[in-house]
């Protein structure tokens, strides 16, 4: 075991030993558990980041098996880690935005009898996701592609004895076996194409033979992709994301947010080589690259709608996850893996804080989720209003926040093909709309419940130094993708991407400047709607008209939303997304095979008669049968 | 000096045999107090067996002309121990006669995958079937006699089946002796054009063999089967006596019909892929935890019979790995049912056991995710393995119904571990954790995860069973 083994052991292992000793004897540790658990977090956090800062800046390299897992004939899967850029990065961002959410879970989950069982998942979440990163080839990133499916499951029905969180494991449960179908079969596929699993291999494969077995490799791609679609909720198996909220809030940032939901990102440009070089036609005649990216596009734009109608804080964060999954998807779609893995990075950050911030309104509000009933809440949650604004801004793309620079890199990536960066522009400015309306109806204004408001006070310390550290992260992060091509960002995820050939970016600056456009105005645009107009009225009552005008233009401004948006978006949402692809095709194509296999499995179990005799005659039956079929 | 030659041969089955006097022995004149020695000194046996079985494992030949010794059926042999053994523990409560029964039971299953005579092959069979409807009829409530009822009545037309079909073949070639059998068919050419005796005496034994192995239409017996008998006994039905069914079906495929690969091929393969899509949907709306475990066991034999009619070495060696990992898990879960309670296998007894029930909660959890076959438990391994060599032979349409199968059985698998852990309990359980059935737990916990993250060991030791 070399001086890399060793440290790769230590950050995969700390977390496990954090798992067993939590889930065997967390019952007796008490509030300890927390403490353990993000002890184990740091200790991880320590080696991943020493060894993300030796692949990013040290120019390490390595491909290692450490042992023969499956060894079968010419079938040979090693357990061994590969250590890259790509890897680098997500090693930074799993462990250290794991790192504080642990910290805050501490804070946030003190008061839960489920406290041991929380922080021994968390920790076992953290485990699979570091072996699904690390992983050097594809039964190996499966494993922990289920192991977090798994922990997510487990989190999401966390608080069982409700009804909603049981459902909503169940729903993630179903709808992700789907996505591990497309997985498995691409693996079997690849296994058949060239004898082998690891990804060195099969990328060497791929460039060799990619001529004669284009279709082939590009069908691969479309099964990772399903896969991907999956885990990381895009059109159609997108529907567990917001369901999957009713997890603790914590989770929610962690696992719905910042890491599991990106393995799909990831997977998709691990195998940046299936993408970049098969161009046959798998599926409408286009690319499976192509597909990746108009589905990542049609996502990110379908998802902003859906957020601009919802008033549940922690669903519209969700629904902008999905949104800000399309946009890598978009990306990497177009063969800009790093500008899809910077987003990622810079996603993970600003992401993971507009959960824990809105985990902290909830906390002060006494579990209520209606940003109907919220407003003024600035007074009262100071650093949490702060470190949400941070969080929105960067999230709506306004520079110098994070969510800027990896934006623009996305937008000057997807910008040959108009539809696509029209469609991503637009949802730039409905992101930021949608981002500073819950931001403006939570914070400003009049408080609508005063009960409420009344009983709100600010987290803890243990709460709000995680908020604080990731508020700093989501200011700072954006600013190794200043200069484009040239950037710093751009020189450390150098040739670690196979790409096609005559690759090139444009430098216009037009994704730019309409990138910052979308963003101010969609924030501009909130600020007079949520903040300027509810007071508008009271000024002109004051002068010249009775109350209940007041009252009526009140609710004009909120029926000309209601007309733009809820009774048009909701009806595209409602008929074509919700009841076309949930409803009918995804539910009805769940719904038709569980009836079908159930009608069978009913009749196999009519035929259970519990008679001997009918038994007997079966068996000469068969016997019959097997007659007939032996000598026709 | 043959017959010494013979006799060293066969030494685990003489110790074995050895075992199974002794232990008579030892019941009688155990008293109530000291009846705990029965099963202890059962699993001495049996560990003395395996301990002869793994020094001999390389020294292949004849004896009597009766037994053909190979390292394949000593790798039989193993699953066959390993799954005595678990059943012992999971029994350890039941009367002396129980531990008495297991040892012939298995000594029958040992001579069996062995048997190259239709003597030793009935006999053993034989052996084998008296000995497991006594295990079921010890339960001496209505469920139980009613089960070994069944089992007796199916198993005496089953047998019935196999002695006719053995006797057709007597009279065609005058011989018990299969060598003879495979020399007689190989010089001459009419055994390629298919004469009609010869297939139904092919599909009477057959048809005995599908009934042990549970394959579809001769798989009806199990769930009932399973439901009345006590859970060490289902256990050992469902993994010592298919994989002594699997074993034997080696010499009956390859030395009786091995001329005539066109009669089986194709056959076991569609049999196959029947059985366990069967098994599968036919578990999937089911609420008691044994029937379940029944129609899962039906599911599995389907996989491996896919394996035997693909028929290569390799695939031979991913069925007996697939047996092993299957042994491990089946008692594992058939151990959880056992500690929560013979009469408490419907499933609303498994809700909210993880609040009070915590060890078997997880253990459940572990079995479950591992007959599902998600990574990282044996389970996954050995599906992997076995789907792979479906792949390599090219039967892509296979693996595809394969993996499709295994997609089903993931929601009937989940749906106990649900339970456990996403609902409120709905009764009281008392569950029994005595010492036997938590070391039955560790095995079963610790092999799966142990051939899950490491399985090369024993993939190499099965596959030097080919090669050596």
């Amino acid at each position: 075991m070399n001086f890399w083994d060793t440290l790769v052991f230590i950050t995969v292992g700390a977390p496990f030993v954090g798992f067993l000793i939590n889930g065997l004897f967390g019952r007796k540790l008490g509030k300890f558990a927390g403490w353990l658990a993000t002890l184990m977090l740091l200790i991880s956090a320590i080696t991943g980041g020493y060894l993300a800062y030796s692949t990013l800046f040290g120019g390490l390299t390595l491909d290692r098996d450490i042992y023969l897992w499956i060894a079968a004939g010419d079938l040979k899967i090693p357990v061994g880690y590969i250590l890259d850029p790509l890897t680098g990065v997500m090693l930074f961002v799993v462990t250290f935005v794991s790192l504080w959410i642990h910290m805050y879970s501490i804070g946030y989950m003190a008061e839960d009898e489920g406290y041991w069982r929380y922080f021994s998942y968390l920790n076992m979440f953290v485990f699979f996701m570091l072996l699904l990163v690390l992983g050097n080839n594809f039964a190996l990133t499966f494993v922990g592609w289920e192991g977090v499916g798994l922990a997510s499951y487990l989190l999401i029905g966390f608080w069982y004895y409700r009804d909603a969180p049981r459902q909503a494991g169940m729903k993630a449960f179903v709808v992700n076996r789907i996505g591990d179908a497309g997985f498995l079969l691409g693996m079997f596929l690849i296994f058949a194409l060239f004898g082998t699993l690891k990804y060195s291999e099969v990328s060497q494969a791929v460039i060799n033979n990619v001529e004669n077995l284009n279709f082939f490799i590009g069908l691969a791609g479309l099964l990772f992709f399903i896969a991907a679609t999956g885990k990381s909720a895009q059109i159609p198996l997108y529907v567990w994301l917001p369901d999957a909220m009713e997890g603790p809030t914590p989770v929610s940032a962690l696992i719905h947010a910042a890491t599991m939901v990106t393995a799909g990102v990831y997977l998709v440009s691990r195998i940046s080589f299936i993408y970049s070089l098969s161009d046959a036609p798998v599926l409408f005649g286009v690319p499976s690259s192509m597909l990746v990216s108009y589905i990542g596009a049609l996502t990110a734009f379908f998802a902003a709608t859906m957020a601009l109608v919802n008033n549940d804080i922690k669903r519209i964060l969700a629904f902008s996850t999905i949104s800000q999954l399309g946009y890598m998807f978009a990306a990497a779609g177009m063969f800009s893996y790093s500008a899809g893995i910077f987003h990622l990075y810079t996603h993970a950050f600003f992401k993971a804080l507009l959960f824990l911030a809105a985990g902290s309104v909830m906390h002060a509000m006494h579990d209520v989720l209606d940003i109907q009933r919220m407003g003024g809440l600035r007074k009262k949650l100071p650093f949490t209003a702060l470190f949400m604004g941070i969080g929105g801004l960067a999230l709506a793309g306004i520079p110098p926040f994070a969510g800027f620079f990896s934006k623009d890199e996305i937008l000057i990536a997807v910008e040959k093909q108009p539809f696509l960066f029209w469609l991503l522009v637009i949802t730039a400015f409905l992101t930021a709309f949608y981002m500073f309306r819950m931001f403006f109806m939570v914070f400003f204004g009049k408080p609508r419940d005063t009960h409420l408001y009344e009983h709100a006070h600010e987290s803890p310390a243990v709460m709000l130094i995680p908020m604080g550290i990731l508020a700093l992260g989501s200011i700072l992060a954006g600013f190794v993708g200043l200069g484009g091509e040239k950037s710093l960002w751009s020189a450390l995820l150098h040739d670690t991407f196979t790409l096609p050939e005559h690759f090139h970016l444009s430098h216009s600056s037009l994704p730019m400047i309409s990138g910052i456009i979308a963003g101010f105005s969609g924030v501009i645009l909130a600020y007079i709607m949520y903040v300027l107009a509810p007071n508008i009225p009271v000024v002109m009552a004051k002068v010249f008209k009775p109350v209940y005008i007041i009252l009526y233009r009140r609710y004009w401004v909120d029926e000309i939303y209601e007309f733009i948006f809820v009774k048009t978006l909701y009806a595209i949402n409602k008929w074509i997304l919700y009841l076309l692809i949930d409803r009918i095709i995804i539910d009805g194509t769940v719904n038709a095979l569980a009836w079908i296999s159930y009608a069978f499995g009913a009749v196999f179990r009519k035929l259970q008669t519990g008679s001997v005799r009918t038994y007997a005659l079966w068996l000469v039956f068969g016997f019959l049968i097997l007659i007939g079929i032996l000598t026709l | 000096m043959n017959f010494v030659k013979d006799i060293y041969l066969i030494q685990p089955e003489l110790v074995l045999s050895i075992g199974v006097l002794v232990s008579l022995l030892v019941d009688i004149v155990s008293t109530k107090s000291t009846k705990f020695l029965v099963p202890i000194f059962s699993l001495i046996a049996l560990s003395i067996t395996a301990f002869f079985v793994l020094t001999n494992f390389y020294n292949e030949g004849e004896a009597f002309k009766m037994l053909s010794i190979t390292s394949l059926s000593r790798a039989f042999d193993i699953a066959i121990l390993l799954g005595a053994a678990i059943t012992t523990l999971l029994a350890w409560d039941r009367e002396g006669e129980h531990h008495f029964l297991v040892l012939s039971a298995t000594l029958g299953a040992m001579v069996l995958v062995k048997s190259i005579s239709f003597i030793s092959f009935i006999l053993s069979l034989e052996l084998f079937s008296f000995a497991v409807i006594g295990q079921i009829a010890l339960s001496k409530d209505l469920a139980g006699t009613g089960a070994a009822l069944k089992f007796f009545i199916l198993s005496v037309i089953a047998s019935s089946f196999i002695i006719l079909g053995a006797a057709l073949l007597y009279g065609i070639f005058g011989t018990f002796y299969f060598p003879k059998i495979f020399l007689e068919t190989s010089f001459k050419p009419i055994f390629q054009a298919k004469p009609l005796f010869f297939i139904i005496s092919f599909i009477l034994i057959f048809v005995g063999l599908a009934f042990k192995i549970s394959a579809v239409p001769f798989h009806f017996w199990t769930p009932d089967v399973f439901r009345g008998a006590h859970s060490s006994v289902a256990g050992f039905i469902a993994t010592v006596s298919k994989a002594s069914a699997f074993g034997f079906l080696v010499n009956f495929l390859y030395i009786i019909f091995g001329n005539v690969p066109y009669l089986w091929g194709e056959i076991l393969i569609w049999l196959g892929a029947i059985t366990m899509l069967v098994g599968n949907l036919a578990a999937l709306g089911e609420n008691d935890i044994k029937r379940m475990l029944g129609y899962s066991t039906i599911a599995h034999a389907g996989y491996i019979l896919v394996a035997f009619g693909i028929g290569t070495d390799t695939s031979i060696g991913a069925a007996i790995f697939y047996l092993i990992v299957y042994t491990l898990m089946t008692l594992g879960a058939f151990a959880v049912v056992n500690s929560i309670g013979e009469n408490n296998s419907s499933l609303e007894n498994y809700k909210g056991l993880s609040k009070n029930n915590g060890i078997q909660a997880f253990l459940l959890l572990i079995f479950m995710v591992s007959l599902a076959g998600i990574p990282p438990t044996a389970g996954f391994v050995g599906k992997f393995y076995l789907f792979s060599e479906v792949i390599k032979s090219g039967e892509y349409a296979l693996a595809i119904w394969a993996f499709l199968n295994g997609v089903i059985s993931a929601f009937y698998y989940i749906r106990p571990v649900f339970y456990a852990y996403g609902r409120e309990p709905k009764y009281e359980v008392k569950s029994a954790l005595n010492p036997a059935i938590m070391l039955a737990f560790i095995v079963g916990f610790v092999g799966i995860l142990y051939l899950g993250l490491a399985p090369s060991a024993l993939l190499d030791f099965i596959s030097s069973a080919f090669t050596h």
